[in-house]
């Protein structure tokens, strides 16, 4: 994707043959993820107009993205709709929010899809009329309703833990349907780059971000290491006192004149116009890494506190990322800490080593983190590289002799969900075990023979329903007696999460998927409900089959090592 | 006084008694939400 001012109008064709319509209410950096999503339809269905619905503080900003990608972009102004409401009231709000909403009706809208998340946009999504609806939207029971798989699973793993295997630019691609190729091996002149390294080194919340004397010494050794070269600091005008705590500290006095603080004097075309230049972008998880990824500019992303690398690295080839292995990383937004443990486990000396061998023009890989990297720093961190496969991205893991049970988990659900919503296959290579993360899948499997045992009993019970409705004299109590019974089973399954963790995401989703049962009548709810229980054996026994055949090849290495060592004696 | 915040309570407190009898909500009972839900997420983001 290319960032520029000049490149404004969407491909057009002569007759769109549908209009999709995408709702993303969220911020800056699920926009930009959003388009990236969208360049890729544009390129696949050029015949579609396709639309977007966003708020206008976080989209007008982004104008020279969005008119690239979109045919049109209706803004949500806020500000404009709650002007004077503290004194004039709700009616106001009222008639600006019917205004809005009649726009929108102009158009003949085919798919609604939302991709935002948030009670704000299920409801606005309530309110558009569109001929199928994808993501969540309120009914008029005020029931949040979701008919879509990828939609039911990001819904019930996506903000509940660490388990999500997949970048936000795929799941936008999954829920909207886009089936990417294979990504070609993109090529890049580095040569026409300036040697000039952008830093962003805030984020939106403190528990992201490392405080300002620690990027006192990542800048101080940065420009040390690499005399050609200077810094951009970069940032919003929020952001300025932040950045000036450390321009301004004594240890980076002598090195001033190769350091531009940038923070709040640019827009964020012109921001994307300095990425395009640079040779490095180095911060935190925030929207600087996305627009960067945008004009394919190396990233090295430091995720801390609640950010989840797997969604959140920038999207494309050339993404390093180094995140804690601190026992609670990532946490959840609302977690109490008073100490960011999480921030003292990243070593600078890991950021400037890597800072160094990218700006040589080099790459990262294990060999050199291993003969390059004191293993005392490795060992609080993890460090992924990004790459694609079947057109989607995957973290690889450089350091591959830490792996953990999360890690592990987040390849089986790949390939789990992968086969079982999008009927494609992963080829991800066995995870090697240690005694721990055995033990952990010893745990899962257990964990996963009562699931299994439980989708059972209520495919049984749903069919048992299916046949008294069906008989020539149903029975009301027998009935109630059954779905009293599949009822039990469902509160079973929720328990198991307590014992075996890492099964959340398939608990999760199942408890999503059957509140979203299909049909008007009891009949087709309970069909629904046997095809939603036999969905969850399916999905079991394929994780179940993952995890023993990960540990048979746990067990075949390390009796292969015990017999080589055998023979050696 | 915040007169916003005045009929925001009124408003919601009558959606929540529908909601409570298992009433059906109508569009305007939606947009009520949606305002609510769009003011308290300025509110959020203000503070960030």
């Amino acid at each position: 994707m290319k960032a520029s001012n000049k490149e404004s109008t969407p491909p057009q064709t002569e007759q769109p043959t549908a209009t999709l319509c995408i709702l993303q209410m969220t911020r800056f950096g699920d926009i930009i993820q959003t388009a990236q999503a969208i360049e890729e339809l544009r390129t696949t269905h050029p015949q579609y107009r396709i639309i977007l619905i966003a708020r206008t503080q976080f989209a007008k900003p982004l104008d020279f993205l969005l008119r690239k990608n979109f045919d049109k972009v209706y803004h949500l102004d806020t500000k404009k709709i709650f002007n004077n409401s503290e004194i004039n009231g709700i009616k106001n709000s009222l008639d600006c929010l019917n205004q809005f909403l009649g726009e929108i009706s102009n158009e003949k809208i085919d798919v609604l899809i939302n991709l935002s998340f948030s009670k704000s946009s299920s409801y606005l999504s309530s309110l558009i009329k569109s001929q199928h609806k994808i993501g969540t939207f309120f009914d008029l029971n005020n029931k949040i309703q979701i008919n879509d798989k990828w939609s039911q699973l990001v819904y019930s793993t996506v903000m509940r833990g660490s388990l999500n295997p997949y970048s936000m630019v795929d799941i936008f691609k999954n829920i909207i349907g886009i089936k990417s190729p294979e990504k070609k091996s993109v090529s890049r002149i580095m040569t026409a780059r300036n040697n000039t390294i952008i830093m962003h080194p805030f984020a939106s919340q403190e528990r992201k971000a490392w405080r300002a004397e620690k990027w006192v010494e990542v800048i101080y050794r940065t420009l040390k290491d690499n005399e050609n070269f200077t810094i951009q600091i970069v940032g919003a005008k929020n952001e300025i006192l932040k950045s000036q705590l450390i321009t301004e500290n004594p240890l980076l006095k002598t090195l001033g004149n190769r350091i531009q603080n940038l923070t709040g004097k640019t827009t964020l075309a012109e921001l994307t116009m300095e990425l395009k230049k640079a040779k490095l972008f180095v911060g935190h998880d925030s929207m600087v890494g996305h627009l960067a990824a945008l004009s394919e500019t190396t990233t090295l992303t430091i995720s801390l506190g609640s950010v989840r690398p797997h969604e959140t690295t920038p999207y494309h080839s050339f993404a390093y990322n180094i995140s804690p292995r601190t026992k609670c990383f990532p946490c959840f937004p609302n977690d109490a800490c008073s100490f960011n443990q999480c921030h003292h486990d990243i070593p600078y000396q890991i950021v400037t080593s890597s800072i160094k061998q990218l700006v040589d023009q080099k790459e990262i890989n294990s060999e050199w983190l291993k003969l390059s990297v004191s293993s005392f720093h490795l060992s609080s961190v993890n460090f992924y590289r990004s790459g694609f496969h079947n057109g989607q991205m995957i973290l690889e893991r450089l350091i591959d002799n830490q792996i953990d049970t999360q890690d592990i988990f987040r390849n089986l659900y790949r390939i789990t969900w992968s086969f079982i919503i999008n009927n494609s296959e992963e080829k991800i290579p066995y995870p090697k075990l240690n005694n721990l993360t055995h033990k952990d899948l010893l745990d899962a499997m257990t964990g996963l023979q009562h699931l299994f045992e439980l989708s059972e009993f209520g495919k049984k019970y749903s069919r048992y329903i299916l046949e008294e409705t069906s008989s020539e004299t149903p029975s009301i109590a027998r009935i109630k007696e059954y779905s009293k019974k599949i009822d039990e089973i469902d509160n079973l399954q929720a328990m198991v999460q307590r014992t075996s963790p890492g099964l959340a995401p398939i608990i999760d989703y199942f408890a999503v998927r059957k509140a979203n049962l299909f049909g008007d009548n009891i009949v087709k709810l309970t069909e629904s409900s046997y095809y939603a229980f036999e969905e969850c054996a399916h999905l079991v026994s394929i994780l179940f089959e993952l995890i023993e055949n990960t540990i048979s090849e746990h067990k075949n290495g390390s009796n292969k090592a015990t017999t080589r060592s055998d023979a050696n004696k | 006084m915040d007169i916003l915040k005045d009929d925001f309570n009124r408003e919601l407190n009558r959606i929540n008694d529908k909601i409570q009898n298992n009433s059906k909500l109508d569009e305007e009972d939606v947009k009520i939400i949606l305002l609510s839900e769009l003011s308290e997420e300025d509110l959020h983001e203000s503070k960030q």
